[in-house]
């Protein structure tokens, strides 16, 4: 009976590994590394993204009276921000999805509030080329609101507390950048060098002074 | 949430490890594991196992001698004299007492839970230098010798399971036989042609006997095996790196012990607790393996490691990446079992442990299951941020571990996806995993969130249902055939914290439904009608939709097989998984059977 089950769904996508990794190999990852070095580098575009939520952070904060903001001091989300994501078809030390880090106001807004707060990220998400506004479920109650396109997902949502966050396209980090096309990256060392020690001033005074003559 | 307990010395490891098995006849006497007495493992007799002494007694029936039914002992004998004179011998040969147990044999969750509290005692970072490295030393040692032992009771009491299974299965079998033979027999008319009919019937009935009897002989000789197999492990470990080990009384043995090669040596102690620690020392290894395996002669084995250990590098190339497990298997024909984790999962308040599926290896999956972890850690993040609130904070200290250490079927066109072995063998080293991630935790409030996916979720099962629910403390299996439970209770969870997601057009599903038939529990989608329909186990949502976080950004539906855990960002399944992961099923998105169908 389950021979018969399995013979039955075998030609279908159960056969299909989930977990595959897509990321392209040889010239085929040239080609599209020398295709994608217009674009910048991961750090770049990274800082690019923090301007433009520090911008309509304080756009909106200028709009909207008692508003504050901050980019978050929460360091398990800075870092995750820092290393950004991982693209599909260049593995991490290649490329990388820039994320902005998080913009957090001060307190959350009313609805017309939140209606000025979104034209502001409209209208600069609009300069990166994003202007497809997420339709999925479009009611007004919703605090949440996603401009997306060009590779780029701004999004502004408030649960808690209010959120502001910026994703970017796939980038080659700067170090791919420096190096001549045509290439690929040389593989990183399995094991990465150790750190260097950076040796500590002389202390002033000494620890164990010599006793006096 | 789980934490370190003083421990109790109280317990300790008594061996008998004396002859493994003696007798050829009808009773093999295995006297092995920790602290129990011998074993019995049945056997049938030669003379009713094999065809020959069938087919003999088809043709001489009088060779029987006494049958003890039809008038014993009178000659000549009919031909269903001859059958039951058979039946009996056959039926002998199983007994009549109950069949005992395996759980009596298994210490392994208190020989775990030792492991976890000599752990416990581990040098902490309050203690450092030599005596403290030496001790450290020692401790991890103790630690990889109770949980192999650990791993080794619990293959032994799944045998001694099995093998009553199947002793209590022939004993059933051999009576249903013999009802069916008399009974058909009572139907033959008097006459001239009796003597025939019964004769056929006769046949008939012996030659299922020896289907009976020679299918309950060759599954006894696979759990003999296996209890071979389980006994050089049990006369591998070290006893010298175990703790409270005085009853080493025969020299000889003692020094075999000695001699023996340490367990663990080959794969990752992770007792540290360090992270950038432990991701070196695997590092190296994995050098060390890649230079290793690279002076191979050219072959296909050479090809799969250095695949596998060419697909670990691209994983760690995953920001914020570490190699938090590594195993080097003794056979260069074997796989390389090995996790990675983003985030510490050593420091994170929330730890999620993903076990992939059918067609899983570690050259092909654990670059993108370690990718899938970043993307769920940061959906994570986003909806402990979202749903945080000041009465009840949520840590945004996550870490989410890819393990691929384990073989499954390579797809479903393998016999292999017809049993549960590949699981079986698969779920001990889950536990093994868990557990130590368990014992290297530095944070006494840290959760556990267990993911299986598709033959994944069957591993998975079978892990919780043999312990690991001891380090989990909610569970998600999706895509499943089955996980061998029919409450989440079989499983150590209950319906808080245990749950499936199964899209309504997996093509798995229907595997699922023939699990009970199969001796895989439940099917993962039965739908129980009481005073309303409800799924079995509860059920997440898997369609497109609002979660409970008020603001937060709505979700993508999931299909077919493979959707689960792709794009977490933006999938409802996603979504719950981080709810799960961020152990808040109260913000997770349920289903009911209505909105499924």
């Amino acid at each position: 009976m389950l021979l018969g089950t399995s013979t039955l769904i075998g030609g279908c996508s159960l056969f299909d590994n989930p977990y595959e990794s897509k990321t392209l190999k040889g010239d085929e990852a040239i080609e599209l590394i020398d295709s994608m070095r217009a674009k910048g580098s991961f750090e770049d575009a990274r800082q690019r993204l923090n301007d433009a939520a520090k911008v309509i952070a304080e756009r909106i904060v200028d709009a909207v009276p008692g508003e504050t903001w901050q980019f978050t001091a929460d360091p398990n989300v800075q870092q995750v921000k820092q290393a950004g994501l991982p693209c599909e078809k260049l593995t991490g030390d290649i490329a990388r999805r820039p994320l902005s880090d998080m913009v957090e106001f001060g307190r959350t807004f009313d609805a017309e509030e939140f209606a000025a707060a979104n034209e502001i990220v409209r209208e600069e998400a609009a300069k990166f080329g994003a202007t497809g506004e997420s339709s999925l479920f479009d009611e007004d109650s919703k605090r949440d609101f996603d401009v997306r396109g060009n590779g780029y997902d701004f999004t502004l949502r408030q649960g808690g507390s209010a959120i502001l966050t910026i994703t970017g396209d796939c980038v080659l980090m700067q170090s791919v950048v420096d190096l001549p096309p045509g290439q690929l990256p040389p593989e990183p060392p399995i094991v990465p060098p150790e750190p260097p020690i950076v040796p500590t001033e002389p202390s002033i005074v000494p620890t164990n002074p010599l006793p006096q003559p | 949430m789980r934490g370190c307990k003083r421990i109790d010395t109280g317990f300790q490891l008594g061996f008998t490890r004396k002859a493994v098995v003696k007798g050829g006849g009808r009773v093999r006497w295995a006297s092995i594991g920790s602290g129990r007495s011998a074993l019995p493992i049945l056997t049938p007799p030669p003379a009713w196992t094999t065809e020959p002494a069938i087919e003999s007694v088809l043709q001489n029936p009088r060779d029987v001698g006494d049958t003890g039914f039809h008038g014993g002992g009178s000659w000549p004998v009919s031909a269903l004299d001859a059958f039951y004179a058979a039946w009996a011998n056959a039926r002998r040969t199983f007994g009549e007492r109950a069949s005992m147990g395996g759980r009596q044999f298994d210490a392994s969750a208190r020989l775990r839970q030792l492991g976890h509290d000599v752990g416990c005692a581990a040098p902490g970072p309050v203690w450092s230098g030599d005596a403290a490295m030496t001790y450290g030393a020692r401790n991890a040692k103790h630690r990889a010798v109770l949980h192999n032992v650990a791993d080794l009771d619990q293959r032994l009491g799944r045998s001694v399971e099995h093998s009553a299974q199947v002793i209590t299965g022939a004993r059933q079998n051999l009576d249903s036989l013999r009802r069916w033979v008399t009974g058909v027999a009572d139907t033959v008319p008097p006459g001239t042609q009796r003597e025939a009919q019964l004769t056929q019937i006769a046949s008939k009935g012996l030659e299922r006997l020896s289907n009976v009897v020679g299918g309950a002989n060759n599954d006894l000789n696979g759990v003999a095996r296996n209890i071979d197999t389980i006994t050089s492990g049990y006369n591998a470990v070290n006893l010298k790196e175990a703790p409270n080990f005085g009853d080493v009384s025969n020299v000889e043995e003692a020094s075999h012990f000695k001699e023996a090669p340490a367990f663990g040596d080959d794969k990752t102690d992770m007792s540290s607790g360090d992270i950038n620690e432990v991701d070196r020392t695997n590092r190296e290894l994995l050098q060390e393996m890649s230079e290793e395996y690279g002076r191979l002669p050219d072959s296909q084995i050479k090809t799969d490691r250095l695949a596998d250990i060419a697909g670990i590098q691209e994983g760690l190339k995953v920001p914020d990446s570490h190699l938090v497990y590594l195993e080097k298997p003794g056979d260069p024909s074997q796989m390389i079992p090995a996790a990675t984790s983003v985030g510490d999962p050593f420091t994170a308040d929330h730890v999620s442990v993903t076990v992939p599926g059918v067609g899983s290896t570690t050259r092909g999956t654990i670059a993108g299951m370690t990718g899938e972890a970043a993307e769920l850690r940061n959906e994570a993040l986003s909806a402990a941020k979202a749903a945080s609130a000041p009465d009840r904070p949520i840590s945004t200290n996550i870490a989410a571990v890819a393990w691929v250490g384990y073989q499954p079927p390579a797809n479903l066109g393998q016999t292999s996806i017809l049993n549960d072995d590949l699981a079986q063998a698969g779920a001990p080293k889950l536990t093994s995993l868990l557990s130590d991630l368990d014992s290297a935790s530095r944070n006494p409030g840290q959760t556990t969130a267990l993911f299986g996916h598709s033959y994944g979720s069957l591993t998975a099962g079978i892990a919780l249902n043999d312990g690991a629910s001891h380090y989990v403390d909610n569970a998600v299996l999706y895509g499943s055939p089955g996980f061998q439970a029919d409450t989440p209770a079989d499983l150590g969870m209950n319906d808080n914290n245990f749950f499936v997601m199964s899209t309504f057009d997996d093509p798995i599903n229907p595997l699922g439904a023939f699990a009970p038939y199969h001796g895989w529990g439940s099917d993962p989608n039965n739908i129980i009608s009481d005073d309303s329909l409800r799924f079995r186990f509860q059920h997440l949502e898997t369609a497109a939709g609002d979660t409970p976080i008020p603001g937060y950004e709505s979700k993508t539906g999931a299909s077919g097989h493979s959707d689960y855990s792709r794009n977490a960002g933006e999938r409802m399944t996603g979504y719950n998984l981080a709810a799960i992961l961020l152990n808040r099923p109260d913000l997770a998105v349920t289903q009911t059977p209505n909105s499924w169908r």
